[in-house]
């Protein structure tokens, strides 16, 4: 596996290893600013355009997800593997959008509690990495006859 | 669509990552085009028929005839 992975790497376009890093920093980034504001606000209870500010930190990690995302589609050389992550942010955005609703029709009958903060963006995530995963598999090379 | 890929690499001796390599692919997207899971797109066909001093149309076959 660890072979695979490694072989998988070093075969990857620049553009797939851009957005690899390029994921990993802005997800850390969007767990250290959710954790630090968080923290902050346990400590500083605060409100008006504080709390404002505050609650829009978590914005730009995750808008610089979505860029990084973006700038990997533009400039992705290969065609196959830009159609492989299109379809995974397709199905994950399918699955994020579907379990809201559906979740919402349940809140909104008072049928769940209301889920913790950033659940559709985990979900999201989770998504988009199971579909990836899933053609990854569909599309495996075994042989090279 | 089908096509003539795997047999024409076959027949110059390249592997999947050779092929993969000159036209500047993943060996995935080169498997997937071989076979027929993927069409790639006019840039990428012309790559082929560079590549492989064929027509475009003598490498891909879309079952289609025409008719005058």
């Amino acid at each position: 596996m660890t072979y695979e992975f490694g072989w998988q790497w070093r075969r990857s376009t620049k553009a797939a290893k851009t957005l690899a890093l390029g994921m990993i920093l802005t997800m850390s980034g969007f767990v250290l600013v959710v954790v630090g504001t968080s923290m902050f606000l346990d400590r500083h209870p605060s409100q008006g355009t504080q709390l404002v500010v505050l609650a829009a930190l978590p914005l730009f990690p995750m808008l610089c997800m979505l860029a990084v995302v973006g700038m990997y589609l533009q400039s992705e050389t290969d065609e196959f593997q830009r159609l492989v992550r299109v379809r995974s942010l397709l199905g994950a955005i399918a699955v994020a959008l579907a379990t809201n609703f559906f979740a919402g029709m349940l809140r909104g009958l008072g049928a769940i509690p209301s889920w913790p903060p950033f659940a559709e963006f985990v979900i999201f995530w989770f998504a988009f990495g199971a579909i990836q995963l899933v053609q990854v598999l569909a599309y495996r090379v075994r042989d090279d006859a | 669509m089908r096509n003539r890929i795997r047999e024409l690499r076959v027949e110059r001796g390249w592997s999947q990552a050779d092929l993969a390599e000159k036209l500047e692919v993943s060996r995935q997207s080169v498997n997937a085009i071989e076979t027929g899971k993927y069409d790639p797109s006019l840039p990428l066909a012309f790559k082929l028929s560079r590549l492989f001093g064929r027509r475009i149309d003598a490498m891909f076959d879309d079952g289609m005839e025409i008719r005058a």
